[in-house]
Protein backbone atom coordinates (compact mmCIF):
# COMPACT_ATOMS: atom_id res chain seq x y z
CA UNK A 1 0.00 0.00 0.00
CA UNK A 2 2.78 2.38 0.99
CA UNK A 3 4.68 1.44 -2.16
CA UNK A 4 1.60 2.18 -4.27
CA UNK A 5 1.04 5.46 -2.47
CA UNK A 6 4.59 6.58 -3.16
CA UNK A 7 5.03 5.16 -6.65
CA UNK A 8 6.56 7.88 -8.84
CA UNK A 9 5.47 6.17 -12.04
CA UNK A 10 1.84 5.94 -10.89
CA UNK A 11 2.08 9.50 -9.67
CA UNK A 12 3.21 10.70 -13.09
CA UNK A 13 0.24 9.02 -14.80
CA UNK A 14 -2.25 10.29 -12.23
CA UNK A 15 -0.76 13.77 -12.16
CA UNK A 16 -1.04 14.23 -15.91
CA UNK A 17 -4.54 12.71 -15.91
CA UNK A 18 -5.79 15.00 -13.13
CA UNK A 19 -4.15 17.93 -14.91
CA UNK A 20 -5.97 17.16 -18.15
CA UNK A 21 -9.30 16.76 -16.31
CA UNK A 22 -8.83 20.10 -14.51
CA UNK A 23 -7.83 21.98 -17.67
CA UNK A 24 -10.73 20.44 -19.56
CA UNK A 25 -13.13 21.30 -16.72
CA UNK A 26 -11.93 24.90 -16.62
CA UNK A 27 -12.36 25.73 -20.30
CA UNK A 28 -16.17 25.64 -20.52
CA UNK A 29 -16.48 27.62 -17.30
CA UNK A 30 -14.00 30.25 -18.49
CA UNK A 31 -16.01 30.77 -21.66
CA UNK A 32 -19.29 31.31 -19.79
CA UNK A 33 -18.77 32.46 -16.21
CA UNK A 34 -22.40 33.54 -15.86
CA UNK A 35 -23.75 30.05 -16.57
CA UNK A 36 -21.19 28.60 -14.16
CA UNK A 37 -22.36 31.07 -11.49
CA UNK A 38 -25.93 29.87 -12.06
CA UNK A 39 -24.78 26.26 -11.74
CA UNK A 40 -22.93 27.05 -8.51
CA UNK A 41 -25.99 28.80 -7.15
CA UNK A 42 -28.15 25.79 -7.98
CA UNK A 43 -25.97 23.67 -5.68
CA UNK A 44 -27.29 25.85 -2.81
CA UNK A 45 -24.09 25.45 -0.83
CA UNK A 46 -22.48 28.88 -1.04
CA UNK A 47 -23.95 32.13 0.26
CA UNK A 48 -25.18 34.30 -2.59
CA UNK A 49 -22.45 36.86 -1.86
CA UNK A 50 -19.73 34.26 -2.56
CA UNK A 51 -21.17 32.71 -5.71
CA UNK A 52 -19.88 35.19 -8.31
CA UNK A 53 -16.37 35.49 -6.86
CA UNK A 54 -16.10 31.69 -6.77
CA UNK A 55 -17.36 31.48 -10.36
CA UNK A 56 -14.70 34.00 -11.41
CA UNK A 57 -11.70 32.48 -9.61
CA UNK A 58 -12.38 28.72 -9.51
CA UNK A 59 -12.03 28.05 -13.28
CA UNK A 60 -8.68 29.85 -13.30
CA UNK A 61 -7.56 27.91 -10.26
CA UNK A 62 -8.45 24.69 -12.09
CA UNK A 63 -6.58 25.89 -15.18
CA UNK A 64 -3.33 26.92 -13.48
CA UNK A 65 -3.39 23.87 -11.21
CA UNK A 66 -4.02 21.59 -14.17
CA UNK A 67 -1.20 23.14 -16.18
CA UNK A 68 1.16 22.84 -13.21
CA UNK A 69 0.27 19.18 -12.79
CA UNK A 70 0.75 18.41 -16.48
CA UNK A 71 4.05 20.30 -16.72
CA UNK A 72 5.36 19.08 -13.39
CA UNK A 73 6.40 22.59 -12.45
CA UNK A 74 5.38 23.13 -8.85
CA UNK A 75 3.71 19.74 -8.95
CA UNK A 76 3.57 19.20 -5.22
CA UNK A 77 2.07 22.62 -4.60
CA UNK A 78 -0.44 21.89 -7.34
CA UNK A 79 -1.19 18.58 -5.65
CA UNK A 80 -1.78 20.50 -2.44
CA UNK A 81 -4.37 22.60 -4.29
CA UNK A 82 -5.89 19.73 -6.25
CA UNK A 83 -6.54 17.58 -3.17
CA UNK A 84 -8.88 19.96 -1.28
CA UNK A 85 -10.37 20.94 -4.65
CA UNK A 86 -11.26 17.30 -5.33
CA UNK A 87 -12.54 16.93 -1.75
CA UNK A 88 -14.78 19.95 -2.27
CA UNK A 89 -16.13 18.36 -5.46
CA UNK A 90 -16.94 15.17 -3.53
CA UNK A 91 -18.73 17.06 -0.75
CA UNK A 92 -20.65 19.31 -3.15
CA UNK A 93 -21.76 16.47 -5.41
CA UNK A 94 -22.70 14.15 -2.54
CA UNK A 95 -24.65 16.97 -0.88
CA UNK A 96 -26.64 17.64 -4.05
CA UNK A 97 -27.42 13.96 -4.63
CA UNK A 98 -28.31 13.36 -0.95
CA UNK A 99 -30.69 16.34 -0.96
CA UNK A 100 -32.25 15.14 -4.21
CA UNK A 101 -31.71 18.48 -5.95
CA UNK A 102 -32.53 18.59 -9.62
CA UNK A 103 -29.19 20.09 -10.59
CA UNK A 104 -27.20 19.79 -13.77
CA UNK A 105 -23.55 19.04 -13.18
CA UNK A 106 -22.04 22.19 -14.71
CA UNK A 107 -18.68 20.52 -14.16
CA UNK A 108 -17.40 21.14 -17.68
CA UNK A 109 -19.31 24.34 -18.38
CA UNK A 110 -22.95 24.96 -19.13
CA UNK A 111 -25.52 22.21 -18.83
CA UNK A 112 -24.38 18.66 -18.34
CA UNK A 113 -26.18 15.66 -16.94
CA UNK A 114 -28.03 15.41 -13.67
CA UNK A 115 -25.88 14.33 -10.76
CA UNK A 116 -26.06 10.79 -9.38
CA UNK A 117 -24.08 8.71 -6.88
CA UNK A 118 -22.01 7.56 -9.84
CA UNK A 119 -20.73 11.14 -10.16
CA UNK A 120 -19.85 11.12 -6.47
CA UNK A 121 -17.87 7.89 -6.98
CA UNK A 122 -15.95 9.45 -9.89
CA UNK A 123 -14.99 12.42 -7.72
CA UNK A 124 -13.88 10.10 -4.94
CA UNK A 125 -11.54 8.45 -7.49
CA UNK A 126 -10.26 11.91 -8.44
CA UNK A 127 -9.67 12.68 -4.75
CA UNK A 128 -7.76 9.42 -4.20
CA UNK A 129 -5.64 10.17 -7.24
CA UNK A 130 -4.87 13.65 -5.94
CA UNK A 131 -3.89 12.22 -2.56
CA UNK A 132 -1.53 9.78 -4.27
CA UNK A 133 0.06 12.60 -6.27
CA UNK A 134 0.49 14.70 -3.15
CA UNK A 135 2.08 11.77 -1.30
CA UNK A 136 4.42 10.78 -4.11
CA UNK A 137 5.53 14.22 -5.25
CA UNK A 138 8.34 14.85 -2.82
CA UNK A 139 10.47 16.59 -5.33
CA UNK A 140 9.95 18.16 -8.71
CA UNK A 141 9.19 15.41 -11.13
CA UNK A 142 8.90 15.15 -14.88
CA UNK A 143 9.96 17.11 -16.85
CA UNK A 144 12.35 18.45 -14.24
CA UNK A 145 13.62 14.93 -13.66
CA UNK A 146 14.31 14.46 -17.35
CA UNK A 147 16.11 17.78 -17.51
CA UNK A 148 18.23 16.85 -14.50
CA UNK A 149 19.05 13.46 -15.98
CA UNK A 150 19.94 14.95 -19.35
CA UNK A 151 22.18 17.51 -17.63
CA UNK A 152 23.91 14.80 -15.58
CA UNK A 153 24.31 12.64 -18.66
CA UNK A 154 25.60 15.58 -20.67
CA UNK A 155 28.23 16.55 -18.11
CA UNK A 156 29.44 12.94 -17.76
CA UNK A 157 29.66 12.19 -21.48
CA UNK A 158 32.73 14.26 -22.58
CA UNK A 159 35.01 12.71 -20.03
CA UNK A 160 35.67 9.03 -20.54
CA UNK A 161 38.42 9.04 -18.01
CA UNK A 162 37.44 7.44 -14.75
CA UNK A 163 37.06 9.67 -11.72
CA UNK A 164 39.35 8.97 -8.80
CA UNK A 165 37.63 6.79 -6.26
CA UNK A 166 34.92 5.78 -8.69
CA UNK A 167 33.93 2.24 -7.67
CA UNK A 168 32.86 1.41 -11.22
CA UNK A 169 36.43 1.70 -12.55
CA UNK A 170 38.54 -1.39 -12.65
CA UNK A 171 42.22 -0.68 -12.69
CA UNK A 172 42.02 2.39 -14.90
CA UNK A 173 45.20 4.19 -15.83
CA UNK A 174 46.08 6.98 -13.46
CA UNK B 1 8.07 25.51 -0.63
CA UNK B 2 4.96 23.44 -1.26
CA UNK B 3 2.74 25.87 0.60
CA UNK B 4 4.23 28.85 -1.15
CA UNK B 5 3.67 27.17 -4.53
CA UNK B 6 0.04 26.50 -3.63
CA UNK B 7 -0.36 30.10 -2.48
CA UNK B 8 1.22 31.30 -5.73
CA UNK B 9 -1.26 29.21 -7.74
CA UNK B 10 -4.12 30.79 -5.78
CA UNK B 11 -2.69 34.25 -6.36
CA UNK B 12 -2.22 33.69 -10.10
CA UNK B 13 -5.74 32.26 -10.43
CA UNK B 14 -7.24 35.18 -8.50
CA UNK B 15 -5.40 37.84 -10.51
CA UNK B 16 -6.20 36.13 -13.84
CA UNK B 17 -9.85 35.62 -12.88
CA UNK B 18 -10.41 39.19 -11.73
CA UNK B 19 -8.58 40.62 -14.75
CA UNK B 20 -10.44 38.42 -17.24
CA UNK B 21 -13.75 39.29 -15.59
CA UNK B 22 -12.95 43.01 -15.68
CA UNK B 23 -12.31 43.01 -19.43
CA UNK B 24 -15.07 40.52 -20.29
CA UNK B 25 -18.22 41.71 -22.07
CA UNK B 26 -20.29 39.40 -19.85
CA UNK B 27 -18.75 40.78 -16.66
CA UNK B 28 -20.10 39.42 -13.39
CA UNK B 29 -20.43 41.70 -10.36
CA UNK B 30 -17.97 40.45 -7.74
CA UNK B 31 -20.72 40.17 -5.18
CA UNK B 32 -24.16 39.15 -6.41
CA UNK B 33 -26.94 41.46 -5.34
CA UNK B 34 -28.66 40.27 -2.20
CA UNK B 35 -32.36 39.53 -2.14
CA UNK B 36 -34.61 42.58 -2.18
CA UNK B 37 -36.73 43.27 0.88
CA UNK B 38 -39.98 43.02 -1.05
CA UNK B 39 -41.15 41.05 -4.10
CA UNK B 40 -41.81 42.71 -7.45
CA UNK B 41 -45.39 43.06 -8.65
CA UNK B 42 -46.27 41.98 -12.18
CA UNK B 43 -49.10 43.00 -14.44
CA UNK B 44 -50.79 40.48 -16.73
CA UNK B 45 -48.54 41.29 -19.70
CA UNK B 46 -45.40 41.09 -17.54
CA UNK B 47 -46.56 37.72 -16.23
CA UNK B 48 -47.16 36.47 -19.78
CA UNK B 49 -43.57 37.48 -20.62
CA UNK B 50 -42.26 35.77 -17.47
CA UNK B 51 -44.06 32.53 -18.30
CA UNK B 52 -42.72 32.71 -21.87
CA UNK B 53 -39.18 33.13 -20.47
CA UNK B 54 -39.61 29.95 -18.45
CA UNK B 55 -39.80 31.49 -14.98
CA UNK B 56 -41.08 29.14 -12.29
CA UNK B 57 -44.77 29.83 -11.61
CA UNK B 58 -46.21 28.89 -8.22
CA UNK B 59 -49.92 28.68 -7.51
CA UNK B 60 -50.51 29.16 -3.79
CA UNK B 61 -54.22 28.31 -3.80
CA UNK B 62 -55.66 25.08 -2.42
CA UNK B 63 -55.20 21.80 -4.26
CA UNK B 64 -58.91 21.84 -5.19
CA UNK B 65 -58.74 25.32 -6.74
CA UNK B 66 -55.54 24.36 -8.54
CA UNK B 67 -57.14 21.19 -9.95
CA UNK B 68 -60.13 23.21 -11.18
CA UNK B 69 -57.81 25.34 -13.33
CA UNK B 70 -54.39 26.96 -13.14
CA UNK B 71 -51.84 28.81 -15.23
CA UNK B 72 -50.30 26.31 -17.65
CA UNK B 73 -47.07 24.97 -16.19
CA UNK B 74 -47.66 26.30 -12.66
CA UNK B 75 -46.74 24.15 -9.67
CA UNK B 76 -49.11 24.02 -6.72
CA UNK B 77 -47.74 24.87 -3.28
CA UNK B 78 -50.63 25.90 -1.02
CA UNK B 79 -49.56 28.62 1.37
CA UNK B 80 -50.17 26.47 4.44
CA UNK B 81 -47.95 23.72 3.05
CA UNK B 82 -45.03 25.94 2.14
CA UNK B 83 -42.68 24.79 4.90
CA UNK B 84 -43.38 21.11 4.26
CA UNK B 85 -42.80 21.69 0.54
CA UNK B 86 -39.59 23.67 0.97
CA UNK B 87 -37.39 20.75 -0.11
CA UNK B 88 -39.52 20.26 -3.24
CA UNK B 89 -39.27 23.95 -4.01
CA UNK B 90 -35.50 23.91 -3.66
CA UNK B 91 -35.43 20.96 -6.04
CA UNK B 92 -37.62 22.77 -8.55
CA UNK B 93 -36.04 26.20 -8.43
CA UNK B 94 -32.48 27.33 -7.82
CA UNK B 95 -32.18 30.39 -5.61
CA UNK B 96 -31.45 32.72 -8.52
CA UNK B 97 -34.21 31.29 -10.71
CA UNK B 98 -37.02 33.83 -11.13
CA UNK B 99 -40.27 32.79 -9.43
CA UNK B 100 -43.72 34.21 -10.07
CA UNK B 101 -46.34 33.57 -7.40
CA UNK B 102 -50.07 34.02 -7.73
CA UNK B 103 -53.29 33.18 -5.91
CA UNK B 104 -56.88 34.12 -6.71
CA UNK B 105 -56.25 37.87 -6.85
CA UNK B 106 -58.54 40.41 -5.24
CA UNK B 107 -58.19 40.35 -1.47
CA UNK B 108 -56.05 37.20 -1.57
CA UNK B 109 -52.82 37.83 0.32
CA UNK B 110 -51.31 34.34 0.24
CA UNK B 111 -49.22 35.04 -2.88
CA UNK B 112 -47.73 38.18 -1.34
CA UNK B 113 -46.95 36.39 1.92
CA UNK B 114 -45.59 33.40 0.07
CA UNK B 115 -43.31 35.70 -1.94
CA UNK B 116 -42.05 37.37 1.26
CA UNK B 117 -41.32 33.95 2.70
CA UNK B 118 -39.42 32.89 -0.44
CA UNK B 119 -37.19 35.97 -0.09
CA UNK B 120 -36.51 35.11 3.55
CA UNK B 121 -35.64 31.55 2.55
CA UNK B 122 -32.97 32.73 0.12
CA UNK B 123 -34.57 33.17 -3.27
CA UNK B 124 -33.54 36.44 -4.85
CA UNK B 125 -35.89 37.03 -7.78
CA UNK B 126 -39.48 36.74 -6.63
CA UNK B 127 -42.54 38.41 -8.12
CA UNK B 128 -46.27 38.43 -7.44
CA UNK B 129 -48.81 38.32 -10.25
CA UNK B 130 -51.29 40.80 -8.81
CA UNK B 131 -54.33 39.80 -10.84
CA UNK B 132 -54.06 36.15 -9.94
CA UNK B 133 -55.76 33.27 -11.68
CA UNK B 134 -59.13 35.00 -12.43
CA UNK B 135 -57.39 37.69 -14.53
CA UNK B 136 -55.29 35.09 -16.33
CA UNK B 137 -58.31 32.95 -17.15
CA UNK B 138 -60.43 35.93 -18.21
CA UNK B 139 -57.70 36.94 -20.67
CA UNK B 140 -58.08 33.57 -22.43
CA UNK B 141 -54.50 32.55 -21.78
CA UNK B 142 -53.27 28.94 -21.51
CA UNK B 143 -54.72 27.09 -18.55
CA UNK B 144 -54.49 23.51 -17.40
CA UNK B 145 -56.91 21.50 -15.30
CA UNK B 146 -56.32 18.62 -12.96
CA UNK B 147 -53.23 17.86 -10.96
CA UNK B 148 -49.92 17.83 -12.75
CA UNK B 149 -46.97 16.33 -10.93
Amino acid sequence: MRRLLCSRRLSLILRVTIGIVLVWASLGKLLDARSFADSLDAYQLLPLAAVNLTAIVLPWLELVTGLALISGIGARGAGLVATPLAAAYVVATASVVARGLDVSCGCFGEGGHHLTWWDVALRVVLLLAAIQVLAAERTLAWPATLITRARDHGSAAPSDSPRPGDPTTRGGKP
Amino acid sequence: MTLSTAAALFAVATVCGLTANAVSSGRLPLVAAGPPSAPRHLSLSQTVDAVARGDIVVDTRSAESYAAGHVAGAVNVPYAQRVARLADLRTTAAYRKPIVVYCRGGDCKSAERFADWLLQEGWSDVAVFDGGYPVWEAAGLDVERGVTE
